[in-house]
C-alpha cells in the first residue's frame, strides 16, 4: 500500500516557517504553568515523567550486570563520564514481569544520579500544570498524579519517589554489603 | 418292344393306319372299276356313234336315189335338192367312219370296199341324171330297168349291214364287261368296307382298352401332381406376395438409404471443405503463434530487463532504507539531545528558558524528522513491497511466459499435428465421399434391380395365380377326365 505523496514543498516551507517565526517573535510571557513530561511505556502500560526531575536521557548504554542484593538493580552504566547504577523502572514501580529489553535510561538525582531503565520512549509533550491531578487508589507505586493525553491517561511516576525508595533500599543494601564483606 | 409300351400316337396311328389301308384299297379297286366303267362308256358311246354314222350313209343313199327318181320322172331340177345335199354329206360321213374306226382293221377294210360302192352308185346317179337331160326319159329307163343300181345298192346295204352287226357286237361285248366291272367293284367296295370295319373296331377296342388303362394311371398321377401343383402355386403365391411386400419395404429402405448416401456424401464435401479451411486456419495459427512465440520472447527479454531494473530498484531502495535508518537515528538522537537540552534548561531555571525555546524547536523539528523518517519508511517499504510484489509477479509472469512458450510451443506442434489430421481428414473425407458416391451409383443400381426384382415379382405373382387357376382347371380336368374313363369302363 502505496502512501499518498506528500507536499514536501510545502511542509519544508512549513517547517522553515515555523522554526524561523520562533525565533523571530519575542519570548511571550508564560501566563499558564506548564509541566514537560516524557511519555514513556512501562511493561506495556503508558506512563510520563516530569522532565524537570530528569537529569540526562540516553539510550542503548551497555549495562554491566552486578551481583547485588538490590532489587531490581540491572547493573552499572556509563553515562557522560560517570558509573551510575541502573534499576529497572517496572519492577520499583510494582510490576513482576520485568522485560529485558529496556534500552531507554532516565538519570535521576543531581547528586547521586540514579538511572531508572524503562521500554519505550514515546515522545515529548507538555501540558498545563491544572490537567495533572492526583491518582486513584488504584494506581501503582511511586505514582501521586495522573494526566490526561487526549483520550488516555497516564500515571505520572514520581520519580523523587522511586530515588527515595532506592535511597532506602541502598542504604539497606550498604549494611548488607558490609555484612557480606 | 411290346405292343402295350406302345404310345398313344403310335396305337392311334396303327388303328388309323389299318383303316386307311382298307380305305386306300376299297378306293383304289373302286377308282379301278369306275375308271374301267367310264371306259367302256365311252367305247360305248363311240360304237352308237360309229352306229349313228353307219345307219346314216344308206339313208343318205336313199336320199340321193329319191332325189335322182324325182327327176327322172319329172325332169324338174327341184328335185335334185336331196340328190345334192347327199352328194357332201355321204362323202364326209365315209370319211367320218373311216376316223371313228381307225382302230378296228375290220372295219377299216369294210370301208375300204363300201367308198367303192358308193362311188359306183353316186356315178349311176349322175349318169342317169345326165341322160334325162340329155336323151329323155327313155333312155333312161333302159338304165333303170338293167338293175345296175339295184345291185350296187343291194352291195353297200350289205357292207353297211356287216358294219353294224360289227359295231352290235362290240357294243354287246362292251355291255358285258362292263356289267362284269360293276359287279367286282361292288363285291370289293362290299368286303373291303367290312374288312375296314371289322379292322377299325378291333384296333378302338385295343387302343381304348390300353388308354383306359395308362390314362387312368396318367390321370391319377396328374390328378395327384395337379393337387401338389396347386399347393405349390398357392405356396409360391404367397411367397411372391410376401417377396414383393418385402422388396417394396426394402426398395424403401434403399431408397432411404440412396438419400442417406446422398446426404454423407454431401457432408463429406462440406467436412472437406471445412477441413480445408481448418489447415488453411491451422497454417495461418502456426505462423500467428509462430509470430506470437517470438513476440513472448520480446518480452521474456523485456520481462528480464524489468526484473533487472525491479532488483536494481530494490537495491536502491535498501540503500536508501539504510540511509532512512542513519536518518532516524540521527533524528532520536536530535530528539534525546533536545529532551536532554530542555531537560538542562529546566535544571537551569529561569536562566534556561531561552535555551529551553531553542530546545523545544529542536526537539519539534526532530519530531517532524522522525514523522517525516516515518513517513518516507513507510514509502520505502510500500516502495519495497511493490518492487518485491512486481519482482515476483515479474517472476511468475517470466515464468507464466515460460510456461506460455512452452504452450506455444506445444500450440505449434499441435497446430502441426492438426495440420497433418486435418491433410488426413480431408483425404478421408474426400475418399468417404468418394466412396459415398460409388455406395449411391451402386445403391442406384440395386434399386433398379430391386425394382426390376419387383416388377419379376410381381409377374411372377401373376404367373403364380395363372399357375394356381391353371392347376385347378387341371386338377378339374383330371377329375372330369378320371370319371369318363371310369364311367367308360364300367360302361
Amino acid at each position: 500500500m502505496v502512501t499518498p505523496p506528500l507536499d514536501l514543498a510545502q511542509r519544508v516551507e512549513a517547517l522553515r516557517s515555523d522554526f524561523d517565526r520562533a525565533f523571530r517573535e519575542p519570548s511571550a510571557l508564560v501566563t499558564v504553568e506548564t509541566e514537560d513530561l516524557l511519555a514513556v511505556a512501562i511493561a506495556g502500560d503508558a506512563y510520563a515523567l516530569r522532565v524537570g526531575e530528569l537529569v540526562a536521557l540516553v539510550s542503548n548504554r551497555k549495562v554491566v550486570a552486578l551481583p547485588s542484593r538490590r532489587r531490581h538493580l540491572l547493573g552499572v552504566a556509563g553515562v557522560r563520564g560517570a558509573v551510575v547504577p541502573v534499576y529497572a523502572l517496572a519492577g520499583l514501580l510494582g510490576y513482576a514481569d520485568v522485560r529485558a529489553s529496556t534500552p531507554w535510561l532516565a538519570l535521576c538525582g543531581r547528586q547521586e544520579p540514579v538511572a531508572l531503565a524503562f521500554e519505550q520512549l514515546e515522545g515529548f509533550f507538555r501540558v498545563p500544570r491544572a490537567d495533572l491531578h492526583a491518582a486513584g487508589g488504584e494506581a501503582g507505586h511511586h505514582v501521586a498524579e495522573s494526566v490526561r493525553v487526549g483520550s488516555a491517561s497516564r500515571c505520572v511516576v514520581d520519580t523523587r519517589s522511586v530515588l527515595a525508595a532506592i535511597a532506602i533500599q541502598a542504604g539497606a543494601g550498604s549494611s548488607g554489603i558490609a555484612k557480606d564483606r | 418292344m411290346t405292343a402295350s409300351s406302345w404310345t398313344f400316337g403310335r396305337k392311334i396311328a396303327l388303328g388309323f393306319g389299318l383303316s386307311v389301308a382298307m380305305l386306300l384299297v376299297v378306293g383304289v379297286v373302286a377308282y379301278r372299276s369306275t375308271d374301267a366303267l367310264v371306259t367302256n362308256n365311252h367305247n360305248v358311246t363311240h360304237t352308237h356313234q360309229v352306229l349313228e354314222n353307219i345307219a346314216h350313209v344308206p339313208s343318205l343313199m336313199k336320199d340321193a336315189e329319191t332325189g335322182q327318181r324325182g327327176f327322172l320322172l319329172t325332169g324338174d331340177d327341184a328335185y335334185l335338192e336331196p340328190y345334192q345335199s347327199a352328194l357332201g354329206a355321204v362323202v364326209k360321213t365315209v370319211e367320218d367312219l373311216r376316223l371313228l374306226t381307225a382302230d378296228n382293221p375290220r372295219q377299216q377294210g369294210r370301208i375300204a370296199q363300201l367308198r367303192p360302192l358308193i362311188d359306183a352308185k353316186l356315178a349311176e346317179l349322175k349318169r342317169t341324171i345326165d341322160l334325162r337331160r340329155t336323151q329323155g326319159l327313155d333312155a333312161v329307163l333302159k338304165v333303170v330297168v338293167s338293175g345296175e343300181g339295184k345291185k350296187t345298192m343291194d352291195d353297200i346295204r350289205a357292207v353297211v349291214g356287216a358294219m353294224d352287226q360289227e359295231e352290235r357286237d362290240l357294243l354287246q361285248e362292251r355291255s358285258t364287261t362292263a356289267e362284269e366291272g360293276a359287279q367286282a367293284a361292288k363285291a370289293t367296295i362290299s368286303i373291303g368296307s367290312l374288312l375296314a370295319l371289322i379292322i377299325v373296331g378291333f384296333a378302338s377296342f385295343v387302343i381304348t382298352s390300353s388308354l383306359n388303362k395308362q390314362l387312368g394311371s396318367a390321370v391319377a398321377s396328374i390328378r395327384s401332381a395337379s393337387t401338389e401343383l396347386q399347393a405349390a402355386a398357392t405356396q409360391q403365391a404367397s411367397g411372391s406376395r410376401e417377396q414383393t411386400s418385402v422388396t417394396n419395404e426394402v426398395s424403401t429402405t434403399m431408397s432411404e438409404l440412396l438419400a442417406t448416401s446422398r446426404q454423407i456424401a454431401e457432408s463429406a464435401q462440406r467436412v472437406a471443405r471445412i477441413a480445408e479451411e481448418t489447415a488453411g486456419g491451422a497454417r495461418s495459427g502456426d505462423q500467428t503463434v509462430q509470430r506470437a512465440q517470438e513476440a513472448i520472447g520480446g518480452i521474456k527479454r523485456q520481462m528480464d530487463l524489468v526484473v533487472g531494473h525491479m532488483l536494481d530498484l530494490g537495491k536502491k531502495s535498501q540503500q536508501a532504507g539504510s540511509i532512512l535508518e542513519l536518518i532516524n537515528e540521527l533524528s532520536e538522537q536530535t530528539n534525546i539531545l533536545a529532551i536532554n537540552a530542555s531537560i538542562e534548561a529546566a535544571g537551569a531555571g529561569d536562566a534556561g528558558k531561552r535555551f529551553a525555546v531553542v530546545a523545544d524547536e529542536i526537539r519539534k523539528l526532530a519530531d517532524r524528522v522522525g514523522g517525516s523518517t516515518k513517513e518516507i519508511r513507510t514509502l520505502i517499504e510500500d516502495i519495497r513491497a511493490a518492487v518485491n510484489t512486481t519482482v515476483m509477479a515479474t517472476e511468475v509472469g517470466t515464468k507464466s511466459v515460460d510456461a506460455g512458450t512452452r504452450q506455444f510451443t506445444d500450440v505449434t506442434t499441435s497446430f502441426r499435428q492438426i495440420a497433418g489430421l486435418v491433410g488426413t481428414t480431408t483425404e478421408a473425407a474426400r475418399e468417404i465421399e468418394l466412396s459415398t458416391k460409388q455406395q449411391a451409383t451402386a445403391v442406384e443400381q440395386v434399386n433398379v434391380a430391386l425394382s426390376n426384382v419387383a416388377q419379376a415379382t410381381s409377374q411372377n405373382e401373376a404367373s403364380s395365380n395363372q399357375t394356381l387357376q391353371a392347376a385347378t382347371q387341371l386338377s378339374g380336368l383330371s377329375r372330369e377326365l378320371l370319371q369318363l374313363i371310369q364311367q367308360q369302363a364300367a360302361a
